[in-house]
């Protein structure tokens, strides 16, 4: 453990980054176990149905 | 914490309220002294039988109700006070850890007998609970000075409009409920100031740009890497502003100890961590 953090505190870029990957671990894990949705900006619109994962069959059909 | 600590911790709020006096003190008195005028000058513009007709609108708005049963109608003149505050929170956020670094008074700050975490932690209450203090103040002259101005054109009409002393215990309520309401947002929001304290210890020059650029990047590199938006959805969790405006003391204690309210500040807590430790690299 002590090895481990003082690798972490050995400057200051690493340090950032371990805490930042800390940060989106915890974000990512309780957004797993509270089940959240994990997509939330999709282009679905009525009027325009242009899907970016999908885009061979928006060009076939128009 | 012993009251050797707990002094040289006041003392610490007060260095924060001494240097940020601009922010968090002069804007919302500014601003207030602002609508006061605009107010007073509406006041005298507007024509007597609109005056009337506006006073006995809301005799008959408030007829049989409690003024503490609109409480919402009180606390609307919060609005600009709250956007001033968070407009100035994060101005200081961003240079809260960065500024004593640049012009290298960190060094004269860390020969003091006063830890990383206490500094860390003073900024974060002043933020929390002082600057939401002097705000709800400012905005509490301006709901008294609405309620005076209501009662005495109410009188000089020979309308009643809820009684003077319900309406003034209202408006002081409101004033509790505006401050009660900036702390939760502070709390709700505190993932955001741990971010922003993190890279206010952490960046050399350009403190906004890595900060918001920073995060916006990592937004946009977990929907390209992963195809997952956890990230975003977290931002636009925190974005409902239902979890923190409240309109009784029942209902703070219940956002307070609410799951999304406490693991908001767990998440906060991570990066204020990072914050502390990064006060170590003082070049």
């Amino acid at each position: 453990m002590n090895k481990i953090l003082s690798v972490l505190l050995k400057d200051r870029h690493r340090l950032l980054l371990a805490t930042i990957a800390a940060y989106i671990v915890l974000v990512v894990i309780e957004g797993v176990v509270m089940d959240r949705e994990s997509r939330v900006y999709t282009f679905e619109n009525p009027y325009f149905e242009l899907q970016l994962n999908n885009i061979e069959e928006f060009q076939s059909n128009h | 914490m012993n009251s050797r600590t707990f002094e040289r911790f006041m003392i610490l709020l007060r260095r924060e309220l001494w240097e940020s006096n601009r922010l968090f003190i002069a804007s919302p008195v500014v601003l207030a002294g602002l609508i006061l005028v605009a107010m007073l000058w509406a006041l005298l513009q507007i024509p007597e039988p609109m005056k009337r007709q506006a006073i006995q609108q809301m005799e008959t708005y408030l007829q049989g109700v409690s003024p503490f049963q609109v409480m919402p109608v009180f606390m609307a003149p919060a609005i600009p006070f709250v956007i001033v505050l968070y407009v100035c929170a994060v101005i200081y956020l961003v240079n809260a850890l960065y500024h004593d670094r640049r012009d290298s008074s960190i060094l004269f700050w860390q020969s003091m007998p006063v830890s990383n975490l206490a500094t860390v932690l003073s900024k974060v209450v002043t933020v929390c609970f002082l600057a939401p203090l002097f705000a709800a103040l400012a905005c509490g002259v301006l709901i008294l000075f609405s309620v005076t101005a209501i009662s005495v054109l109410a009188a000089s009409y020979d309308s009643v409009i809820a009684g003077f002393w319900s309406l003034l215990g209202a408006g002081l309520y409101s004033i509790l409920l505006v401050y009660l309401t900036s702390v939760l947002g502070a709390l709700w929001l505190f993932p955001t100031i741990g971010w922003i304290l993190l890279f206010s210890a952490y960046v050399k020059s350009l403190p906004y740009l890595w900060t918001f650029g920073a995060f916006i990047l990592l937004l946009f590199m977990e929907d390209l890497v992963f195809g997952t938006q956890f990230l975003a959805n977290w931002v636009e969790s925190r974005t409902s502003n239902y979890n923190y405006i409240v309109f009784s003391v029942g209902d703070f204690f219940q956002r307070l100890l609410s799951y999304d309210m406490l693991i908001g500040v767990a998440f906060g807590a991570v990066l204020l961590v990072g914050a502390v430790n990064m006060r170590r690299f003082a070049d």
